[in-house]
Protein backbone atom coordinates (compact mmCIF):
# COMPACT_ATOMS: atom_id res chain seq x y z
CA UNK A 1 0.00 0.00 0.00
CA UNK A 2 1.40 3.44 -0.72
CA UNK A 3 1.39 6.21 1.68
CA UNK A 4 0.81 10.21 0.37
CA UNK A 5 3.42 12.47 1.50
CA UNK A 6 1.07 14.23 3.33
CA UNK A 7 0.19 11.32 5.26
CA UNK A 8 3.88 10.54 5.87
CA UNK A 9 4.08 14.34 7.56
CA UNK A 10 0.81 14.51 9.18
CA UNK A 11 1.25 14.82 12.80
CA UNK A 12 -0.73 13.72 15.71
CA UNK A 13 -4.34 14.96 16.43
CA UNK A 14 -5.27 16.77 19.80
CA UNK A 15 -8.59 16.98 20.53
CA UNK A 16 -9.21 20.21 22.52
CA UNK A 17 -10.16 19.61 25.80
CA UNK A 18 -13.35 21.08 26.80
CA UNK A 19 -13.14 24.36 28.77
CA UNK A 20 -14.55 24.15 32.29
CA UNK A 21 -15.73 26.79 34.95
CA UNK A 22 -14.89 26.11 38.97
CA UNK A 23 -18.47 24.70 39.65
CA UNK A 24 -18.10 22.04 36.63
CA UNK A 25 -15.06 20.31 38.00
CA UNK A 26 -14.65 17.33 40.23
CA UNK A 27 -12.90 18.94 42.67
CA UNK A 28 -13.90 22.08 44.36
CA UNK A 29 -12.44 24.65 46.95
CA UNK A 30 -12.29 28.30 47.59
CA UNK A 31 -10.33 31.04 49.94
CA UNK A 32 -11.42 34.33 50.28
CA UNK A 33 -11.56 36.30 46.66
CA UNK A 34 -10.52 32.77 45.20
CA UNK A 35 -12.58 29.70 43.68
CA UNK A 36 -10.51 26.70 42.25
CA UNK A 37 -11.78 23.91 40.16
CA UNK A 38 -9.24 20.78 39.16
CA UNK A 39 -10.36 17.72 37.24
CA UNK A 40 -7.72 14.88 36.60
CA UNK A 41 -8.22 12.96 32.87
CA UNK A 42 -7.82 9.60 34.72
CA UNK A 43 -9.13 7.80 31.71
CA UNK A 44 -6.24 6.36 29.29
CA UNK A 45 -8.45 6.92 26.36
CA UNK A 46 -9.28 10.89 27.07
CA UNK A 47 -5.43 10.48 27.78
CA UNK A 48 -4.52 9.71 23.95
CA UNK A 49 -7.09 12.00 22.55
CA UNK A 50 -6.02 15.19 24.34
CA UNK A 51 -2.36 14.29 24.58
CA UNK A 52 -2.07 11.97 21.88
CA UNK A 53 -0.02 9.51 24.39
CA UNK A 54 -0.97 7.88 27.54
CA UNK A 55 0.35 9.93 30.88
CA UNK A 56 -0.06 7.26 33.16
CA UNK A 57 2.41 4.31 31.93
CA UNK A 58 4.88 7.02 31.94
CA UNK A 59 4.08 8.27 35.59
CA UNK A 60 2.63 11.80 34.97
CA UNK A 61 -1.34 12.63 35.73
CA UNK A 62 -2.73 15.95 33.80
CA UNK A 63 -4.77 17.06 36.09
CA UNK A 64 -7.05 20.36 34.63
CA UNK A 65 -7.10 23.15 36.68
CA UNK A 66 -9.02 26.95 36.76
CA UNK A 67 -8.15 29.61 38.81
CA UNK A 68 -11.17 31.99 39.30
CA UNK A 69 -10.82 35.25 40.79
CA UNK A 70 -14.11 36.68 42.08
CA UNK A 71 -13.19 39.72 43.78
CA UNK A 72 -14.54 43.42 42.06
CA UNK A 73 -11.36 45.41 42.86
CA UNK A 74 -8.31 43.06 43.82
CA UNK A 75 -6.11 41.61 41.54
CA UNK A 76 -4.50 38.28 42.31
CA UNK A 77 -0.81 36.76 41.26
CA UNK A 78 -0.74 33.49 40.25
CA UNK A 79 2.89 31.97 40.00
CA UNK A 80 3.03 28.80 38.74
CA UNK A 81 5.98 27.98 40.00
CA UNK A 82 4.48 28.64 43.77
CA UNK A 83 2.35 25.48 43.14
CA UNK A 84 3.04 22.57 45.19
CA UNK A 85 1.76 18.86 45.99
CA UNK A 86 2.28 15.93 48.48
CA UNK A 87 0.84 12.77 49.02
CA UNK A 88 -2.20 13.03 51.07
CA UNK A 89 -1.61 9.89 52.49
CA UNK A 90 2.23 10.92 53.33
CA UNK A 91 3.16 12.30 57.08
CA UNK A 92 5.02 15.53 57.71
CA UNK A 93 7.21 15.87 55.14
CA UNK A 94 10.33 18.78 54.34
CA UNK A 95 9.85 21.74 54.53
CA UNK A 96 10.33 24.72 51.71
CA UNK A 97 9.81 28.12 51.46
CA UNK A 98 7.96 29.36 48.48
CA UNK A 99 8.81 33.48 46.37
CA UNK A 100 6.09 34.72 47.77
CA UNK A 101 7.59 33.66 51.95
CA UNK A 102 4.78 31.37 52.47
CA UNK A 103 5.82 27.90 53.84
CA UNK A 104 5.54 25.12 51.95
CA UNK A 105 5.52 20.91 53.08
CA UNK A 106 5.70 19.72 49.52
CA UNK A 107 7.29 19.50 46.53
CA UNK A 108 7.17 21.38 42.63
CA UNK A 109 4.39 19.76 39.77
CA UNK A 110 6.29 18.69 37.13
CA UNK A 111 6.25 20.65 34.07
CA UNK A 112 9.20 21.26 31.50
CA UNK A 113 10.79 17.95 32.92
CA UNK A 114 7.33 15.81 32.70
CA UNK A 115 7.48 16.88 28.59
CA UNK A 116 10.80 15.33 28.11
CA UNK A 117 9.82 11.51 30.14
CA UNK A 118 6.22 12.03 28.73
CA UNK A 119 7.61 12.14 24.81
CA UNK A 120 10.38 12.56 22.54
CA UNK A 121 7.81 13.43 20.19
CA UNK A 122 8.09 17.27 19.28
CA UNK A 123 4.38 17.54 18.29
CA UNK A 124 3.08 16.08 21.82
CA UNK A 125 5.52 18.04 23.33
CA UNK A 126 4.23 21.14 21.84
CA UNK A 127 0.79 20.54 22.75
CA UNK A 128 2.13 19.88 26.52
CA UNK A 129 3.64 22.75 26.81
CA UNK A 130 0.81 24.85 25.15
CA UNK A 131 -1.97 22.99 27.54
CA UNK A 132 0.12 23.69 31.12
CA UNK A 133 -1.02 26.17 33.35
CA UNK A 134 1.01 29.21 33.50
CA UNK A 135 1.47 32.15 35.43
CA UNK A 136 -0.99 34.87 35.39
CA UNK A 137 -2.16 38.18 36.85
CA UNK A 138 -5.98 37.60 37.71
CA UNK A 139 -7.52 40.76 37.52
CA UNK A 140 -11.23 40.93 38.87
CA UNK A 141 -13.00 38.83 37.30
CA UNK A 142 -10.15 37.25 35.74
CA UNK A 143 -9.40 33.12 35.35
CA UNK A 144 -6.43 31.39 34.72
CA UNK A 145 -6.83 27.46 33.15
CA UNK A 146 -4.79 24.66 32.02
CA UNK A 147 -2.89 21.58 33.19
CA UNK A 148 -0.88 20.65 36.08
CA UNK A 149 1.49 17.31 34.90
CA UNK A 150 1.23 15.55 38.77
CA UNK A 151 4.21 12.78 39.31
CA UNK A 152 2.45 9.44 40.12
CA UNK A 153 3.36 6.12 40.54
CA UNK A 154 3.68 4.18 37.20
CA UNK A 155 1.66 0.98 38.98
CA UNK A 156 -1.04 0.18 40.71
CA UNK A 157 -3.56 2.61 42.22
CA UNK A 158 -2.31 6.35 43.31
CA UNK A 159 -3.14 7.77 46.45
CA UNK A 160 -4.50 10.85 47.11
CA UNK A 161 -2.55 13.95 46.06
CA UNK A 162 -2.72 17.33 47.83
CA UNK A 163 -2.41 20.11 45.91
CA UNK A 164 -1.45 23.99 47.45
CA UNK A 165 -2.02 26.74 45.17
CA UNK A 166 -1.34 29.93 46.67
CA UNK A 167 -2.43 33.53 44.79
CA UNK A 168 -0.42 36.99 45.94
CA UNK A 169 -3.22 39.61 46.34
CA UNK A 170 -1.51 42.66 44.25
CA UNK A 171 -1.91 45.08 46.86
CA UNK A 172 -2.02 44.06 49.98
CA UNK A 173 0.70 41.54 48.85
CA UNK A 174 -1.60 38.96 51.14
CA UNK A 175 -0.83 35.32 50.34
CA UNK A 176 -4.63 33.23 49.58
CA UNK A 177 -3.82 29.37 50.00
CA UNK A 178 -6.11 27.20 48.39
CA UNK A 179 -5.84 23.01 48.98
CA UNK A 180 -7.30 20.73 46.88
CA UNK A 181 -6.88 16.85 47.28
CA UNK A 182 -7.19 15.30 44.34
CA UNK B 1 -32.68 45.60 -23.51
CA UNK B 2 -33.35 43.11 -20.41
CA UNK B 3 -29.71 42.62 -21.23
CA UNK B 4 -29.01 46.56 -20.75
CA UNK B 5 -31.26 47.29 -18.17
CA UNK B 6 -29.63 44.73 -15.62
CA UNK B 7 -26.23 45.38 -16.45
CA UNK B 8 -27.49 49.26 -15.72
CA UNK B 9 -29.07 48.36 -12.41
CA UNK B 10 -25.92 46.35 -11.77
CA UNK B 11 -23.85 49.13 -11.89
CA UNK B 12 -26.14 51.04 -9.96
CA UNK B 13 -26.04 48.89 -7.28
CA UNK B 14 -22.15 48.32 -7.93
CA UNK B 15 -21.94 52.14 -7.09
CA UNK B 16 -24.01 52.25 -4.19
CA UNK B 17 -22.03 49.91 -2.22
CA UNK B 18 -18.88 51.54 -3.23
CA UNK B 19 -20.30 54.97 -2.19
CA UNK B 20 -22.14 54.05 1.37
CA UNK B 21 -20.02 50.98 2.36
CA UNK B 22 -16.80 51.53 1.89
CA UNK B 23 -16.65 54.92 3.59
CA UNK B 24 -18.16 53.12 6.32
CA UNK B 25 -15.25 50.33 6.23
CA UNK B 26 -12.40 53.27 6.03
CA UNK B 27 -13.53 54.83 8.93
CA UNK B 28 -14.55 51.87 11.12
CA UNK B 29 -10.45 51.31 10.41
CA UNK B 30 -9.82 55.16 11.50
CA UNK B 31 -12.25 55.09 14.32
CA UNK B 32 -9.95 51.96 16.18
CA UNK B 33 -8.53 53.65 19.01
CA UNK B 34 -4.68 53.75 18.64
CA UNK B 35 -2.69 51.82 22.01
CA UNK B 36 -1.30 54.73 24.49
CA UNK B 37 1.85 54.42 25.86
CA UNK B 38 1.55 53.90 30.21
CA UNK B 39 2.89 56.76 31.66
CA UNK B 40 5.86 54.95 33.14
CA UNK B 41 9.65 55.08 33.03
CA UNK B 42 10.49 51.53 33.28
CA UNK B 43 13.36 49.41 32.61
CA UNK B 44 13.93 46.20 30.68
CA UNK B 45 16.00 43.94 32.68
CA UNK B 46 17.97 41.22 30.04
CA UNK B 47 20.28 39.32 32.20
CA UNK B 48 23.00 37.87 30.61
CA UNK B 49 22.13 34.64 31.53
CA UNK B 50 18.78 35.23 29.61
CA UNK B 51 20.30 36.57 26.42
CA UNK B 52 22.94 33.48 26.44
CA UNK B 53 19.66 30.60 26.44
CA UNK B 54 19.74 28.19 23.58
CA UNK B 55 17.20 25.58 23.71
CA UNK B 56 17.84 22.17 22.00
CA UNK B 57 15.18 19.83 20.87
CA UNK B 58 14.69 16.54 19.30
CA UNK B 59 17.51 13.74 19.62
CA UNK B 60 20.78 13.94 19.28
CA UNK B 61 22.96 12.96 16.44
CA UNK B 62 19.33 12.28 14.68
CA UNK B 63 17.14 15.60 14.46
CA UNK B 64 18.36 17.23 17.18
CA UNK B 65 18.19 21.70 16.44
CA UNK B 66 19.50 24.38 18.51
CA UNK B 67 17.41 27.51 18.94
CA UNK B 68 19.26 30.91 20.04
CA UNK B 69 15.87 32.36 21.54
CA UNK B 70 17.65 34.42 23.96
CA UNK B 71 20.37 36.35 21.47
CA UNK B 72 17.27 36.94 19.29
CA UNK B 73 15.13 38.24 21.85
CA UNK B 74 17.79 40.33 23.29
CA UNK B 75 18.39 41.28 19.81
CA UNK B 76 14.54 42.01 19.47
CA UNK B 77 12.57 43.01 22.08
CA UNK B 78 13.64 45.99 23.16
CA UNK B 79 12.84 48.22 20.46
CA UNK B 80 9.21 46.69 20.84
CA UNK B 81 8.37 46.96 24.22
CA UNK B 82 9.59 50.70 23.91
CA UNK B 83 6.28 51.06 22.35
CA UNK B 84 4.54 50.10 25.41
CA UNK B 85 6.10 53.16 28.25
CA UNK B 86 6.51 56.97 28.01
CA UNK B 87 10.91 55.66 28.38
CA UNK B 88 12.46 52.36 28.35
CA UNK B 89 15.53 51.57 29.20
CA UNK B 90 17.84 48.52 29.16
CA UNK B 91 19.71 46.96 31.89
CA UNK B 92 21.52 43.57 32.27
CA UNK B 93 21.04 43.52 36.41
CA UNK B 94 18.15 44.48 38.31
CA UNK B 95 19.82 46.16 40.82
CA UNK B 96 20.51 49.05 37.98
CA UNK B 97 16.79 49.92 37.95
CA UNK B 98 16.55 51.31 40.96
CA UNK B 99 15.55 54.66 39.71
CA UNK B 100 12.55 53.45 37.56
CA UNK B 101 9.29 53.40 38.42
CA UNK B 102 8.76 49.73 37.06
CA UNK B 103 11.41 47.06 36.37
CA UNK B 104 9.79 44.54 33.43
CA UNK B 105 11.91 41.22 33.34
CA UNK B 106 11.11 38.84 30.86
CA UNK B 107 12.25 34.77 31.48
CA UNK B 108 12.01 32.14 29.46
CA UNK B 109 9.42 29.35 30.87
CA UNK B 110 10.03 26.76 27.50
CA UNK B 111 10.00 26.26 23.98
CA UNK B 112 7.91 24.08 21.86
CA UNK B 113 9.08 22.90 18.48
CA UNK B 114 7.86 20.89 15.97
CA UNK B 115 9.32 18.56 13.24
CA UNK B 116 8.27 18.10 10.09
CA UNK B 117 10.02 15.15 7.15
CA UNK B 118 10.13 17.29 4.43
CA UNK B 119 11.32 20.44 3.53
CA UNK B 120 8.40 22.59 2.22
CA UNK B 121 6.28 21.70 5.14
CA UNK B 122 5.08 24.01 7.47
CA UNK B 123 6.35 23.25 11.24
CA UNK B 124 5.68 25.83 14.21
CA UNK B 125 7.60 27.28 17.24
CA UNK B 126 5.89 28.36 20.22
CA UNK B 127 8.32 30.54 22.48
CA UNK B 128 6.90 30.79 25.91
CA UNK B 129 8.30 33.85 28.21
CA UNK B 130 7.15 34.82 31.73
CA UNK B 131 7.21 38.52 32.17
CA UNK B 132 7.43 39.92 35.53
CA UNK B 133 6.43 43.74 36.62
CA UNK B 134 7.93 44.99 39.94
CA UNK B 135 7.36 48.54 40.84
CA UNK B 136 9.78 51.02 42.69
CA UNK B 137 9.77 48.69 46.30
CA UNK B 138 10.51 45.67 44.66
CA UNK B 139 7.14 44.33 44.96
CA UNK B 140 5.68 42.09 42.01
CA UNK B 141 2.60 44.24 40.52
CA UNK B 142 1.69 42.11 37.50
CA UNK B 143 3.01 38.48 36.03
CA UNK B 144 1.91 36.98 32.91
CA UNK B 145 3.18 34.29 30.81
CA UNK B 146 2.59 34.33 26.67
CA UNK B 147 3.11 32.18 23.96
CA UNK B 148 4.63 33.69 21.00
CA UNK B 149 4.42 31.64 18.21
CA UNK B 150 5.70 30.95 14.37
CA UNK B 151 5.57 29.05 11.42
CA UNK B 152 8.05 28.59 8.55
CA UNK B 153 9.18 25.72 6.17
CA UNK B 154 11.18 23.55 7.76
CA UNK B 155 14.24 23.81 5.12
CA UNK B 156 16.21 21.63 3.69
CA UNK B 157 19.88 20.94 4.07
CA UNK B 158 20.57 24.85 2.48
CA UNK B 159 17.94 26.71 4.14
CA UNK B 160 17.30 25.17 7.59
CA UNK B 161 19.56 26.95 9.24
CA UNK B 162 17.92 30.40 7.68
CA UNK B 163 14.68 29.70 8.82
CA UNK B 164 15.61 28.74 11.85
CA UNK B 165 16.70 32.33 12.47
CA UNK B 166 13.88 33.57 11.26
CA UNK B 167 10.84 31.37 12.76
CA UNK B 168 12.99 32.59 16.61
CA UNK B 169 12.94 35.92 15.23
CA UNK B 170 9.09 35.68 14.44
CA UNK B 171 7.89 33.83 17.68
CA UNK B 172 10.17 36.26 19.55
CA UNK B 173 8.75 39.33 18.11
CA UNK B 174 5.12 37.93 18.23
CA UNK B 175 6.12 37.51 22.61
CA UNK B 176 6.94 41.09 22.61
CA UNK B 177 4.01 42.52 20.44
CA UNK B 178 1.54 40.81 22.94
CA UNK B 179 2.94 41.66 26.08
CA UNK B 180 3.08 45.49 24.65
CA UNK B 181 -0.63 44.72 23.94
CA UNK B 182 -0.99 43.33 27.85
CA UNK B 183 1.12 46.03 29.62
CA UNK B 184 -1.09 48.43 27.95
CA UNK B 185 -4.07 46.68 28.90
CA UNK B 186 -3.16 45.89 32.49
CA UNK B 187 -4.96 47.67 35.25
CA UNK B 188 -2.49 46.44 37.49
CA UNK B 189 0.94 48.54 35.69
CA UNK B 190 -1.59 51.32 34.85
CA UNK B 191 -1.82 51.76 39.00
CA UNK B 192 1.78 52.32 39.61
CA UNK B 193 1.95 55.53 37.55
CA UNK B 194 -1.59 56.94 39.05
CA UNK B 195 -1.15 59.44 41.73
CA UNK B 196 -1.67 58.11 45.34
CA UNK B 197 -5.50 58.26 46.53
CA UNK B 198 -6.61 61.75 48.66
CA UNK B 199 -6.36 60.72 52.15
CA UNK B 200 -10.25 61.21 53.51
CA UNK B 201 -11.16 64.25 54.54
Amino acid sequence: MLTSPASVNAGPKFTPYPEHRVSDCAVKADKGDISVGAQPVEDTKDQKAYFATEMTEKGYLPVYVVIENRSSADSYLFDKSNVAMADASAGAVSEARSKTGEKFAMFGVGGIFAMRAITSATAVQENLLKSEIQSKTLSPGVSVKGFLYIPIPKEGVRGGIHVQIPLVNSRTSEIQVVNLTI
Amino acid sequence: MVNSEYRFFSLIAVALFVLCCLPMKLGGQAAQPASQPVSLNAALVLTPEFCATKTKKGTWGINQETFPVGKTACDELEPIIKAAFTSLTLVDDPAKAADEQLVLTPKFVDVGATQKTFAFSDRELTVLIEWTARDKSGKTVWIETIQGTAKRHMGNAFTHGSNVKHIVEDAVKDDGEQAVAKIEASPEIAKVGAPPPKPAQ
